[in-house]
């Protein structure tokens, strides 16, 4: 019985073709399967990593809270010192960029320098958690008397603000 | 038994159809497993987000309901430093943590901070920094009774002023101690410093040149019967920031006692080698600014010539007025203040 069926097997060269064809075509659907789940899976992969990234610098910048302790304009000459106090959660705060306007001027400053409250610099130029420090804005002309808003950037992207008179 | 069937439809050659459901197998489980993957890990990172969101508002919240009160609020002063003395209670639920006091002299626009306080109240807590305790903040050139105000930053960002604004009168006086020597009295809108009074003597010729100037001789015994000039320190300290100027008829005056005679020296001009001015040019003391003025002429310069003039010939304490007169700014100013007492010996 078993001789037959082997025999058959080898000898029997009916529909053989379809065969073959029938398992190389469900190969190639598996193997198309699974290379388009890899591709997927990478993509999943891609798309998690940079939404967790979005999510963690998001959440960084939620927690950055930087308090103006004084604008000084005028002391001792026509430069204006912004002070400042991180009391958020979150080191490293970086500023980015300040800008100083009233309804009819604005001046930019980027990447102003950092100072302890002792006048020496910062070395990292970032204020962590409980930090104090100011920066010097150095116009290029004196301001007219008038109320002005400063602003500044933090480079995770939060938005500070205060206000000072002239 | 579907498996089954698809497998002995292959062996058969019957395979029609099969890699059709497979793939349509693989590609419900792909979908099922990408999405869900996707899916758990954006409510994994909105969950986080959520959480922090969360911690802000919990922060906002308390940061809302910190709530200090500030009560016997004195300032003293020397030059250049402020003593800040207060209470300061926490009123609200949640403790606090004060960081840091500023001061700013309104007066003359400069400012200053002490970033070393570090004060923690739990709710309900008093805490009281006064005499020893008093913080102490140092600001160029501040003298009282400038214009001050000041407020403490706390450690959640909050801005807490102690008072909203200090004003020195200008009719109260203020003792203002400075190091360990004679107290500065601040009166309107001058300060003197008893510490830094002289008298100057003459030399023999030229009759109107002193001796020792600026410097001249610090205190407040004077010989009798020869011809002196007296040098005030005066400092403007004029709490609307206003010039000084003073007239000829300031003098520095003494009034009579028994035997003693009532004298008066009249402000002068004195050039840097000590020779006293025969005529007078308004003096300018500007905000903020101290300046030695003399006293040494028995005539005012613009109603006489200079003429030098003796103490009394007896030994005796005698009281010593300014008789200040001029202008502040455009307005006319004039005061009389009790000044030193002066033994003459």
């Amino acid at each position: 019985m078993l001789v037959r069926k082997i025999s058959r097997i080898i000898f029997d060269k009916r529909a053989v073709s379809n065969a073959i064809s029938a398992t190389m075509l469900t190969g190639a659907v598996i193997a198309l399967s699974l290379a388009v789940f890899g591709w997927s899976q990478t993509r999943a992969l891609d798309y998690n990593r940079e939404f967790g990234e979005t999510v963690d610098a998001e959440t960084a910048k939620l927690k950055e809270k930087l308090v103006f302790e004084y604008v000084s304009y005028g002391n001792p000459s026509y430069d204006t010192s912004v002070y400042l106090f991180n009391c958020g959660t979150v080191d490293d705060i970086e500023i980015k960029s300040a800008y100083v306007s009233n309804s009819t001027w604005l001046e930019t400053f980027s990447t102003p320098t950092l100072y302890f409250l002792d006048g020496t610099s910062i070395p990292d130029q970032d204020l962590d958690v409980g930090e104090e420090g100011y920066f010097i804005l150095l116009f290029s002309s004196d301001l007219s008397s008038g109320y002005y808003d400063v602003n500044i950037v933090t480079a995770r992207g939060a938005t500070f603000g205060s206000n000072f008179m002239v | 038994m579907a498996r089954t069937s698809w497998f002995k439809k292959i062996w058969k050659g019957r395979s029609k159809g099969v890699s059709t459901v497979i793939g349509t197998v693989f590609l419900i489980l792909i979908i099922f497993m990408v999405s869900t993957n996707v899916l758990l890990w954006t409510f994994s990172q909105n969950a986080e987000y959520s959480q922090a969101v969360m911690e802000k508002n919990e922060e906002e919240a308390q940061r809302s309901t910190e709530n200090i009160a500030v009560s016997d609020i004195s300032y003293n002063a020397e030059v250049g430093q402020v003593h800040v003395e207060a209470k300061v209670t926490n009123e609200g639920p949640v403790p606090v943590q004060i960081t840091t006091l500023w001061v700013l002299d309104n007066a003359i626009q400069k400012y200053g901070y002490n970033d070393a306080v570090s004060i923690n109240l739990k709710a309900g807590d008093t805490f009281d920094f006064t005499g020893s305790n008093a913080l102490t903040v140092a600001i160029e050139n501040s003298g009282l009774p400038d214009e001050l105000t000041s407020w403490f930053i706390t450690a959640r960002g909050n801005l807490i002023p102690l008072e909203e604004k200090y004003a020195g009168s200008g009719n109260t006086t203020i003792i203002i101690q400075e190091g360990t020597g004679y107290p500065e009295v601040t009166f309107g809108a001058l300060v003197m410093d008893f510490d830094e009074f002289r008298y100057f003597a003459y030399m023999g010729y030229p009759y109107n040149q002193l001796i020792n100037y600026p410097d001249g001789n610090l205190g407040f015994n004077i010989p009798k019967q020869v011809y002196v000039a007296y040098g005030c320190m005066l400092t403007n300290v004029d709490p609307s920031n206003r010039t000084m100027v003073l007239d000829s008829h300031s003098l520095l005056w003494q009034p009579g006692r028994s035997s003693v005679p009532e004298s008066g020296w009249f402000i002068v001009n004195v050039n840097g080698t000590g020779l006293v001015q025969t005529t007078f040019s308004p003096i300018t003391i500007g905000p903020g600014e101290t300046k030695l003025i003399v006293f040494a002429s028995d005539n005012d310069l613009s109603q006489g010539g200079f003429k030098r003039l003796d103490p009394p010939n007896v030994v005796t304490t005698v009281a010593t007025f300014l008789l200040l007169h001029g202008t502040l700014d455009s307005s006319p100013y004039a005061q009389n203040v009790p000044f030193v007492s002066l033994f003459y010996s």
